[in-house]
């Protein structure tokens, strides 16, 4: 019988439906479903008017933020906090790729303005360059340049130097561009 | 014992840094094509040489210069290895382990770098001279065998006195030797040849004294063997002692030989900065070899195979094997830095022959990797893996996912399958064609999901805009993608990475085998919580 009562709620849609018209269709029995199914949250009992009305989970939600003024704000807040957060976590994952465009190119420019005739960089010199330019720490520019190194099989790495990246525990002070 | 792939040894040496013995097996496109810039030299230097008395002009110089663990010494060492050439003899010298860095202590090291085999033949030569100038009536040469009247009357011959001495029965005598050398020879080549014949390496005291016993070496072995002299000195660093040598050895133009440095590039760079003087003749070398990308993945992947290929003598590694194996190794050099150079690979490759044989296994397998690997690298992690996907199934995940949208669809439902049997959220169960999937999160929230993940970008922003219209349908639309779109108002874009597919297409394998067991159930829910889904 819960499951033909919720099929019958649910059918009811926004309006929901009198808790009186229920009964009188699975009969005054139907009142241990109704509970029952109240205390699953599957249906929501509550006064519309003088009536007693009953609708579904999602129904209910659409009718309060439709006809309750108080639940109507808060919805809208709501709204807007999880728009807002939305926006963050946007721009939280946009950011790293703007600079990361950003920085593979003057990354690119500053290894042929400062290669050796073999092609090899001291990181030293382009970390310099770079956190000057584009403004950023030498955390920054290693956390940068070593997950560019890494993803990217165009760069070479060898080790040396007094900064650079750490790969297989080594201290990688070159770089350079096949 | 046996080895994967028919194999009767392990192919893979174990030692730290290569030994001839090993260097015997030289693989990779980059490393040939070094390997051929050599021969070239060596032959051209040979061919211009070869019909007549060699001059200060042919001398060249080649420079290597690559990271530690590239395959430069391994190189060395194959070309000195090279037993067939008929062209060259070479002396490998290891700079590193000379100390203190002396020209007499470096010249022992050229002298003891050369084969036992080149001072034998030399031997042979000399006293062939020696033996036929006496037989022709030179009493000096005579006297340098020690071949006198008492031998004539026993009947002993002079070329029986000239094998004696060649074959060590007799000890030649200096003294005797001293006046048919200082008739015949230079002070430096006297010194050479009473050294090879006495099977001794006097001292020298100047550096005149290096380049003329040096130099006497390549004339001798170029006039008598018609051999070229390939002086390999690897380690080459910065060092005021080792550059002067260098200097030195450069502006000296050995006639007939080749002097081939080793170096890397930190190295390289300090030399410039050390001496500039020696870095502006580095820079002039005839051949600068580079090996530029001796450690990328295809290249130690035709390194790797080389080894198998070279041991396999019933050609049992068939095509489909060779490209298997490669893309095993390829998956671990990808996900793996720590894998990406010539010695690791290696050392791996070695390991894992041996975990399969004691496992009995007939290849490489993923199985194999994943206990090499436990075994030898025992801290080595999926790195973003949430699910921490051992080994093995990550490298069977990432060879075998090919079209993963429809798999990563699979796995998005059966993890709101799980979500849902645990309790986290109610799933719908009528199907809505808008969306992969819907349900509702614990505060009636209706969330519905949209898996859009083709390999064409470009296509994913045409799906993503449509799905978007259905957000409506919906309180809130979750789009998984792997396509960087900008922020949408409507929709919650959510990047799935690789370690994100990795672990949704592990997750969905332990799922519908039903072997999620408890303490993955945490892992799972976090997995869910970074794509949004509970």
């Amino acid at each position: 019988m819960s499951s033909q009562i919720l099929e019958r709620v649910e059918a009811s849609g926004v309006c929901g439906i009198k808790k009186a018209e229920l009964k009188k269709i699975f009969g005054t029995e139907c009142e241990s479903s109704l509970n029952k199914l109240a205390k699953e949250e599957k249906i929501i009992v509550d006064n519309k008017g003088v009536a007693h009305y009953v609708w579904s989970k999602d129904n209910y939600l659409s009718h309060i933020s439709q006809n309750d003024p108080k639940f109507k704000i808060i919805s809208k807040q709501v709204q807007n906090l999880e728009k807002s957060l939305n926006q963050m976590r946007n721009d939280l994952t946009r950011t790293p790729t703007g600079t990361n465009i950003d920085f593979q190119s003057n990354f690119d420019t500053c290894i042929s303005e400062l290669s050796s005739s073999l092609g090899w960089v001291p990181f030293s010199n382009i970390r310099e360059k770079l956190c000057e330019s584009l403004e950023i720490s030498s955390e920054k520019f290693y956390s940068l340049a070593s997950s560019l190194v890494e993803s990217n099989q165009k760069y070479e790495v060898s080790t040396g130097g007094q900064e650079g990246i750490h790969v297989r525990g080594m201290l990688h002070g070159y770089v350079r561009k096949l | 014992m046996t080895y994967p792939y028919g194999l009767k040894s392990n192919p893979y040496p174990s030692s730290p840094t290569p030994t001839e013995h090993d260097a015997k097996i030289l693989g990779g496109t980059r490393h040939q094509e070094a390997k051929a810039a050599i021969m070239e030299c060596i032959l051209d230097l040979y061919k211009k040489t070869s019909r007549r008395n060699s001059t200060e002009n042919d001398f060249r110089l080649i420079t290597v210069v690559q990271d530690v663990g590239s395959g430069k010494t391994h190189l060395a060492l194959h070309i000195k290895t090279l037993k067939t050439r008929q062209d060259i003899v070479t002396t490998y010298v290891d700079l590193s382990t000379i100390s203190p860095k002396t020209n007499e202590s470096i010249y022992n090291a050229i002298m003891h770098g050369f084969s036992k085999e080149m001072f034998s033949e030399l031997k042979r030569e000399f006293l062939a001279q020696i033996c036929e100038k006496a037989q022709k009536g030179d009493a000096l040469a005579k006297k340098a065998l020690g071949y006198g009247f008492i031998d004539k009357l026993k009947g002993v011959t002079i070329k029986q006195k000239a094998e004696d001495i060649l074959y060590d029965k007799t000890p030649i005598s200096a003294e005797s030797l001293h006046g048919y050398l200082a008739v015949n020879y230079n002070q430096h080549e006297q010194v050479i040849i009473k050294n090879i014949l006495g099977n001794s390496i006097d001292k020298i005291t100047n550096l005149d004294e290096l380049h003329g016993r040096l130099a006497a070496v390549a004339r001798f072995s170029h006039n008598l063997l018609g051999k070229v002299i390939l002086f390999e000195m690897d380690e080459c660093d910065a060092q005021e002692e080792s550059l002067n040598f260098v200097k030195s050895l450069i502006n000296a133009h050995i006639p007939a030989s080749i002097l081939l440095l080793i170096t890397t590039p930190s190295l390289y760079l300090d030399i410039q900065k050390a001496n500039p003087s020696v870095f502006d003749r580095l820079e002039k070398a005839n051949y600068k070899i580079d090996l530029a990308g001796a450690n990328s993945v295809d290249e130690l992947i035709e390194i790797a195979l080389e080894y198998i290929k070279e041991a396999d003598k019933t050609e049992r590694f068939n095509k489909k094997e060779q490209q298997e194996l490669a893309a095993k190794i390829k998956v671990l050099c990808d996900e793996f830095p720590e894998f990406r150079n010539v010695r690791s690979i290696i050392n791996i490759l070695n390991h894992a022959v041996e975990k399969a044989s004691e496992l009995g296994a007939q290849e490489i397998s993923e199985a194999v990797i994943d206990e090499t690997i436990k075994q030898t690298y025992p801290g080595l992690k999926i790195k973003g893996s949430i699910m921490e996907v051992p080994i093995s199934d990550f490298i069977k995940i990432k060879r075998e996912s090919g079209v993963t949208q429809i798999q990563v669809r699979e796995a998005v439902s059966n993890l709101v399958n799980y979500a849902h049997e645990i309790g986290n959220i109610s799933k719908s169960t009528k199907p809505n064609p808008s969306f992969d999937v819907v349900y509702s999160d614990p505060f009636g929230t209706k969330i519905g999901i949209t898996v859009v993940m083709d390999v064409n970008h470009a296509k994913n922003f045409e799906t993503i805009s449509n799905a978007v219209k259905s957000s409506a349908f919906v309180d809130k639309l979750v789009i998984l993608t792997n396509t960087s779109i900008p922020a949408s108002n409507h929709a919650t874009i959510v990047l799935v990475d690789k370690s994100k597919v990795i672990d949704l297409l592990y997750f969905n394998s332990k799922y519908t085998e039903h072997k999620i067991e408890e303490p993955e159930s945490e892992r799972v829910k976090m997995l869910a919580k970074t794509i949004c889904v509970i």
